[in-house]
């Protein structure tokens, strides 16, 4: 007997198994699919897009299996248009409505256009301070809402996932800890998402069993630390980068014409560079916050392990991103599906899968789906 | 033909536990029966209750549901479908197997292109006949809207001009044309101190003119020609055929490359585009001859409005940058000219010398 007995023994860990999700999508069948959607949201003006949609879970969904057997999408079209129809009425609406009042209530232009400049000027900036709280609470709890369809209408084996919690609680939560994250210049924000993400997947039910997440800010903030001081670095060298050009256009201005587009391109190249930095060192950041969240989930004794490193998370966003860019999204179902081999190459379920002791869940699911989304146009699929 | 008693081997869970039964399936006269060898499981699922779950595509096991609940049977053995559809023909709905990715790929490509290119003929078509259905309040309160956005968006270099006598004088010329011929629209004219020569008409009669139209109308004849050709425009709804073109094509748009969140900014998106492009040909020449036609029933001379259009063919000939893209698209200036020449009957002045100097002097401070 060795004294760490409380530890895992190596041999014991080894002869656990390990199961992995095996995606099956080939792109040219999402492609008839995302065709087909295309053609049909042209002719409905957009409508078909709720069904497309749907079409497009359940290809992505049947598509993805574990333990051979494939995953369910079990929503509908007709559910995100009422969701969608509800979130216009509802939110959308009286948002629009007071934008429009506001707008009449305006003095009108005439006489006094400066006062009514500086009238309107007082509006918008009061305006500014109403609205992005307003719209960072919708957004959190448009995100919980999104999420909780998604799960409640995800089954396999025929066993339905489910969410408890509240939407407007996590909305409250994602504003007060973006609201610290403005005041903290962005050092709080690893420590905010593992929050954000403990509290959604702690509250993620599959059948009658819950999962639990431990995740916490571990490991995480070198990572951070490292994005944020490299952009900060980057905003300092556009600065200094665009003052000189601007120097540099005065002193040639009456000796040498200077191509003005040539000028645009070396502007518009200056002013990208924090956004590049910053896409190309948050990578590691979000290698390291996917690996935390499953190294910290369990389901029963089953754990989880998705050993991403920076070059795996480099090489799926980037080129998904060029991809979507440079085909003016025509790329989508590849992107898709790069994305979701992605995920079944890296998810690992580590631990005995006891199908027959998984009980189906009694957590409702919505009725609606995650109208609200529609709004903030976010989410790949 | 028949295929009773066919058999296959098979998954299925009941929807209360996620415990996988190896089954045998097998097609009888009642139904699809599914049975374990431990007798766990020993069912009948009717042909007509009969649910593929997802498309079934070539190479893959296929699903069953029944109408309703939660048990699932998977099959991996796919050509037993084959043997199921003659017993329940509307399986195969939903089987893929033999659909040929490429022929169907090709199809809807097509498709695409045709429904595309059905909106472009068509949107140009049916925007005039939508926008007529548009009520009169709807369309004021947008031409106010896209008047105020265009204003705050000049706001930097044009102030509003507010000289009272030039306003009162404007207004008595407008008031002039409108009242001999009659529409539904009550017209607001606003002047901007910008030396571009250009004029817009938002929908619901309200229009805007730069100073440097003024400076350049060759006279109040040739102002009073280019208000009542902004009252044609108006009169004829060419902002609100825009917006609903606008609107359209936002909505192609949308659908073509996803981005969902359009939907948002398309109110903002029409009054940007509205004040941006610019009316067509065709509308271009409408509203010349309703210019016309106004000027002749109030018998002002459309002499000046005939100088008006030979001064811009002189200065958009010598590359003159003050020439807004008021004329980018308008027809051939000369032309215009002529057109106007032909048609005019009037013989009287718009008003009178001291009018047109109080307008003239309405930028001053």
């Amino acid at each position: 007997m060795t004294n760490g007995s409380d530890e895992v023994p190596p041999a014991a860990a080894a002869e656990a198994p390990v199961h992995r999700l095996h995606h099956d999508g080939r792109s040219g069948e999402l492609f008839v699919i995302f065709l087909v959607n295309l053609a049909l949201s042209i002719v409905t003006l957009g409508i078909y897009r709720f069904w497309g949609r749907t079409r497009i879970r359940r290809y992505v969904w049947s598509q993805t299996s574990l333990l051979g057997e494939p995953l369910e999408y079990t929503g509908r079209g007709i559910e995100l248009f009422l969701g969608f129809l509800f979130a216009l009425v509802l939110i959308y609406g009286p948002i629009a409505g007071l934008f429009f009042w506001l707008d009449v209530e305006l003095p009108e232009s005439g006489e006094e256009f400066g006062g009514a400049k500086l009238n309107s000027l007082i509006v918008f900036i009061a305006i500014l301070l109403l609205a992005t709280p307003i719209l960072m609470l919708f957004y959190y709890v448009a995100l919980f809402a999104a999420y909780r369809y998604r799960i409640g209408r995800t089954s396999w084996l025929g066993i339905r996932g489910g969410m408890e919690g509240s939407a407007w609680r996590y909305g409250f939560l994602g504003l007060g800890l973006g609201f610290l994250n403005v005041l903290t210049l962005g050092w709080t924000k690893p420590w905010a998402d593992s929050v954000v993400f403990k509290y959604r997947l702690g509250r993620t039910w599959f059948g009658n069993g819950q999962f639990q997440s431990h995740l916490d800010a571990d490991g995480l903030y070198s990572r951070y630390a490292l994005a944020w001081i490299g952009t900060a670095v980057a905003i300092g060298a556009m600065m200094a980068g665009l003052a000189a050009v601007s120097l540099n256009a005065q002193i040639m201005d009456h000796h040498v014409a200077v191509d003005p587009v040539r000028m645009q391109v070396i502007i518009v190249a200056i002013e990208l560079t924090p956004l590049i930095v910053y896409q190309l060192l948050i990578c590691a950041y979000k290698a390291a916050l996917v690996r935390n969240i499953a190294k910290t989930l369990t389901y029963g004794t089953v754990r989880f392990r998705a050993e991403v490193t920076f070059k795996d998370v480099f090489k799926l966003r980037i080129p998904n991103f060029l991809l979507m860019a440079f085909t003016l999204g025509f790329a989508y179902p590849y992107v898709v599906l790069r994305t979701t081999r992605f995920v079944s190459r890296h998810v690992e379920f580590h631990g005995d899968i006891e199908t027959a002791a998984i009980g189906q869940t009694d957590v409702g699911t919505p009725r609606y789906g995650e109208g609200l989304m529609e709004f903030f146009g976010i989410g790949m699929i | 033909m028949t295929s009773w008693g066919a058999a296959a081997d098979g998954t299925y869970t009941d929807g209360r536990t996620a415990r996988r039964h190896s089954v045998r399936i097998s097609i009888e006269a009642d139904g699809l029966r599914i049975e374990s060898g431990d007798g766990a499981v020993a069912e009948v699922w009717p042909f007509a209750d009969l649910r593929l779950v997802d498309e079934v595509y070539a190479g893959r096991p296929f699903r069953l549901r029944r109408d309703s609940g939660d048990a699932r049977l998977t099959v991996a053995e796919s050509e037993f479908l084959d043997r199921l559809h003659p017993h329940a023909d509307h399986l195969r709905r939903k089987d893929l197997r033999r659909a040929n990715v490429k022929v169907r790929a090709a199809g809807w490509i097509g498709a695409t292109v045709a429904v595309l290119a059905g909106f472009w003929f068509l949107l140009p078509l049916a925007a005039g006949p939508i926008a007529s259905q548009v009520p009169l309040s709807w369309e004021e309160g947008l031409g106010r809207t896209v008047q105020r956005q265009a204003l705050a968006l000049m706001a930097a270099d044009s102030r509003v001009c507010t000289g009272s006598s030039g306003q009162m004088a404007l207004a008595r010329l407008v008031q002039r044309l409108s009242a001999a011929s009659p529409s539904r629209y009550r017209f607001r004219v606003t002047v901007i101190d910008n030396k571009t020569v250009n004029a817009f008409a938002a929908p619901g009669g309200y229009i805007v003119v730069f100073r440097g139209l003024i400076d350049h109308s060759a006279g109040a004849d040739g102002l009073a020609g280019v208000m009542a050709h902004e009252m044609g425009h108006v009169v004829e709804r060419h902002g609100m055929e825009g917006l609903v073109k606008a609107l359209g094509l936002s909505f192609v748009m949308g659908a073509l490359i996803g981005d969902t969140s359009a939907i948002a900014g398309i109110a903002t998106d029409m009054a940007q585009s509205l004040v941006t492009s610019k009316f067509s040909r065709d509308a271009e020449r409408e509203a010349d001859r309703i210019a016309v036609e106004m000027l002749n029933r109030t018998g002002i001379s459309a002499r000046g409005f005939q100088a008006f259009f030979q001064t811009m063919a002189r200065k958009e000939g010598s590359g003159d940058s003050t020439v807004g893209r008021y004329f980018a698209s308008h027809p051939a200036t000369g032309g215009r000219a002529q057109f106007v020449k032909d048609r005019a009957t009037g013989t009287s002045a718009a008003m009178s010398d001291a009018e047109w100097q109080a307008i003239r002097r309405m930028c001053s401070r």
